[in-house]
């Protein structure tokens, strides 16, 4: 037997600690909690359309969004995919809180057919779905999988970042905060 | 208060282990090579004492979390974070392993039970050299955790204050039977084969390893392995039943990091066995038992660090993620070095022909390590792509099943023949006309099978495998109980003995693969779903039933309120007014003091195969959308998992695998 054969095991094992150690200290929750505190990347991104008929769907720009969803308000940006089982587990949470908060949804590398099954099975609770099939501008918003979730500012600012399933737990303890001291109305005094 | 009488009992542990160590240290290391002397006595009680006393001190801590659980003593912030005053007794129980802080608290009792039923059982038996290196090697992973536990993730930390008038409540998802059964039965499996890696250790340090080492490595080895199959079957079946979208198995990272030191297991298993009966494959096995303990730690690792996220993973803190990559590295690191340095010493001695048993072994176990590295890379995968620059995305299903399903069918294959091969060389037997009869029977079941069902070839072949499997089992017992074999075969087959335990086990066990190999066929290509509206009082047809919602309904749980559909099933032919052949009740429940909604699948559960239903949305007040699946023989796969276990266990109970007792019994051993 080869001696050195046996140091194979060893070394191995010696490139994997390399590699988690290198995933440690980029670990994307710190990465991309970088983003925090920035205003939120341009984008266009076409719409995501439900109606499988329709063939063109319409683009939008981060605008246009605003203009849609955030009168004044802080909104949340959910990234999602049909191929992802915690969206599943968080679709009930984000469905009651779109009633009360206005959310964006970005499907993720996910091929239309299978979204649209996805919100169609289980109900849109989006306000806007826009579709992000290469993951580019998920990338720009510095998403290292989903589900993910931003809050943003109603001028713009990501004001907090979630990786992970959304629940009300992680509501209270990240989000529910700054989204009630956004939201407060203007003439407050 | 009681907190840190918690932690006092955590800190005790270590001390105790520490000054254990040190004691065998002292005693040991300066004459490892030598023969043992007669010093043995004291030795042995130092070794019982300490094994004993870590595991009444574990388990007292243990005691006190589930006390505070029960009380609701919010003062202890895990408590606080995992439970709430609503929550029902047995949640509260199971409770203390549903977070990352007790979970780990688990992880370390249960590796206190194996050392203390180690030294228990190996007193009478084994060298009391051997054993207290293997006692050595399982207190240092104790005191390794505990301090994990006490620096980083300590389960008896005080709220902050004031204290909380209530808890957060246990997470919905984790709110169920299987949950209460099957982290403890998974952290058995993987924590048993702690004491595979002892003695893995033991033997590279002593550079011994011959038969006994194996047949006392062996049954220890078996049990670990039973356990983590039972885990792992209960992980899938919990998934199937709590998520909600009706799969049983989703090549989910957890769920990944829990089939490799199962597949590592297996092969050591099989390893073991080559090296007790002819001495060989001794670097191969210590290096499995190595490898199975290092991907338990790595599974661990990957739930509990936040590296990979998935369906289980509660817990996400780099600071963690560094103290257990150390903990990973100090353990993983050493003995990797030390089997690097060590294992020259372990030449095996004697050959084998290329038609043998332990050719078929050496099949087996490439087929084993292959799916294991496979899965490891798939897993991975993301973390390369990661640092590779790209975005990460996420090796899916496919990847997995075009993997496994050659590796599987593969080792079916083999398993036809591998178990009738002699041992060094095959000589003839009735092989042949074995084969002949099981092919023959096996591709009629096949073609049967996919005439009446749908033919996909997958499934023929995967029915013909297992089946012919089947059929070569069945001969081998008949010719086994008959006593009408011809002289050739009596002197081989027959002399050692008929129907030993260590043969059901192992039929038992290669039948339970089979079994599941058809359930996954069936469950893969057979199932039927479909989406569907349903308004109170219409049918719908599905699958050969009429379905009707009867009823909508709703309940007040302890901690959630519920809505919940009566959908009755009857055959089209049957007269709308009968009696439903089979009603289910799916639930959508909502858990207040969480606001978090869980899916409560309902399941017909048959051999033949179950009918299932989830509740989607409400869409009116009397209209819900509604997912029904047809799932045939998935029952199977749990099946075949379960007689995998027995087997295992059965094979634990035959003598000839155990050594023998010590030669030189020490006199008057009565503590």
């Amino acid at each position: 037997m080869s001696r050195l054969l046996l140091f194979i095991p060893l070394c191995l094992f010696a490139g994997l600690g390399i590699i988690f150690a290198l995933s440690i200290g980029e670990s994307p929750q710190n990465a991309a909690n970088a983003m925090v505190g920035k205003r939120i990347p341009d984008f266009t991104l076409p719409g995501f359309n439900l109606k499988q008929s329709d063939p063109k769907s319409q683009d939008y720009t981060l605008a246009q969004v605003r203009g849609i969803v955030s009168v004044g308000e802080p909104w949340l940006i959910n990234v999602f995919a049909s191929w992802c089982a915690q969206c599943y587990l968080e679709h009930g949470f984000i469905t009651r809180l779109s009633e009360q908060v206005m959310v964006v949804g970005l499907n993720y590398k996910d091929p239309p057919e299978n979204a649209g099954k996805f919100l169609t099975e289980l109900g849109n609770p989006y306000n806007l779905v826009l579709a992000d099939l290469p993951g580019d501008y998920a990338f720009d918003l510095g998403v290292s999988g989903a589900p993910e979730t931003f809050l943003i500012s109603p001028d713009g600012q990501i004001l907090a970042r979630h990786a992970g399933v959304i629940d009300r737990l992680v509501w209270d303890q990240k989000f529910a905060e700054l989204w009630r001291q956004y939201s407060e109305p203007i003439f407050k005094e | 208060m009681l907190n840190q009488f918690g932690e006092l009992l955590l800190s005790l542990t270590g001390f105790v282990l520490v000054a254990h160590l040190i004691l065998i240290g002292w005693r040991f290391l300066p004459k490892t090579n030598q023969t043992v002397s007669n010093d043995e006595l004291p030795v042995l009680r130092q070794l019982i004492v300490v094994a004993e006393l870590q595991f009444a001190l574990l388990v007292a801590s243990f005691v006190l979390l589930i006390f505070q659980f029960l009380t609701h003593d919010f003062s202890n912030a895990y408590v606080a974070q995992n439970s709430s005053s609503v929550l029902p007794w047995y949640y509260g129980v199971s409770a203390v392993w549903g977070g990352h802080e007790g979970s780990l608290l688990l992880w370390v009792l249960i590796l206190g039970g194996w050392h203390c039923a180690l030294v228990r059982r190996g007193r009478a038996q084994m060298p009391s050299q051997l054993l207290s290196l293997v006692s050595a090697v399982l207190s240092a992973l104790t005191v390794g955790f505990l301090s994990f536990i006490l620096f980083t993730s300590n389960p008896f930390a005080q709220s902050e204050s004031p204290t909380p008038i209530d808890g957060a409540d246990l997470n919905p998802l984790l709110q169920d039977f299987g949950l209460i059964v099957h982290p403890p039965l998974l952290y058995m499996g993987y924590v048993g084969l702690a004491v595979s890696f002892g003695f893995a250790i033991a033997g590279l340090l002593l550079g011994r390893i011959d038969s006994n080492w194996a047949r006392w490595t062996r049954p220890w080895t078996l049990v670990a392995w039973a356990f983590l199959t039972l885990g792992i079957a209960l992980g899938s079946w919990w998934a199937y039943y709590e998520l909600g979208w009706g799969g049983w198995w989703f090549w989910d990272p957890v769920e990944n990091a829990s089939l490799m030191p199962w597949l590592a297991a297996t092969g050591l298993v099989h390893s073991l066995a080559v090296t007790d009966k002819r001495g060989l494959m001794k670097a191969w096995t210590v290096f499995l038992a190595t490898l199975a303990f290092s991907l338990s730690l790595l599974g661990t690792f990957l739930v509990r660090s936040g590296v990979l996220t998935s369906v289980h993973a509660f817990a996400a803190d780099p600071t963690r993620g560094v103290f257990i990559l150390a903990l990973l590295g100090v353990v993983i690191g050493g003995s990797f070095t030390l089997f690097a340095l060590r294992a020259h010493r372990l030449a095996g001695d004697g050959s084998f022909a290329l038609v043998s048993r332990e050719s078929a072994l050496i099949v087996n176990n490439i087929l084993l390590v292959t799916a294991t590295f496979i899965i490891l890379l798939g897993t991975l995968y993301p973390l390369f792509e990661e640092l590779l620059g790209s975005t990460q995305s996420s090796v899916g299903a496919p990847y997995f099943n075009s993997m496994f399903v050659p590796l599987g069918l593969g080792t079916l294959f083999v398993l036809w023949i591998g178990p009738y091969l002699n041992w060094r060389r095959h000589t003839r037997g009735k092989l042949t006309s074995w084969l002949l009869i099981a092919v023959g029977v096996g591709l009629v079941v096949a073609a049967g099978f996919g005439l009446v069902a749908d033919w996909y070839w997958p499934v023929v072949v995967t029915v013909l495998s297992a089946v012919g499997l089947i059929i070569m089992i069945g001969l081998d017992a008949k010719q086994r109980l008959s006593s009408q074999g011809s002289a050739v075969q009596r002197s081989t087959l027959i002399k050692r003995s008929r129907l030993r335990p260590s043969w059901i086990g192992m039929h038992l066990a290669h039948a339970g693969l089979a079994v599941m190999a058809i359930g996954i066929a069936a469950v893969s290509f057979y199932s039927h779903e479909a989406d569907t509206l349903l308004t109170k009082g219409q049918n719908y047809n599905f699958s050969g039933y009429s379905v009707r919602l009867s009823e909508l309904s709703e309940s007040i749980g302890p901690n959630y309120r519920a809505a919940i559909a009566t959908l009755e099933f009857r055959r089209p032919s049957a007269n709308p007014k009968s009696a439903a052949e089979f009603v289910l009740r799916p639930e959508k429940r909502f858990y207040t003091t969480r606001t978090a909604v869980m899916t409560e699948a309902a399941i017909d559960a048959r051999w033949s195969g179950d009918l299932y239903a989830a509740l989607g949305e409400q869409i009116q007040a009397n209209q819900w959308s509604v997912r029904l699946h047809t799932k045939p023989l998935v029952r199977w796969i749990w099946l075949g998992a379960l007689m995998i276990t027995i087997g295992a266990l059965v094979a634990c109970f035959d003598k000839q695998l155990r050594a023998q007792g010590r030669n030189t019994t020490a006199p008057g051993l009565s503590v």
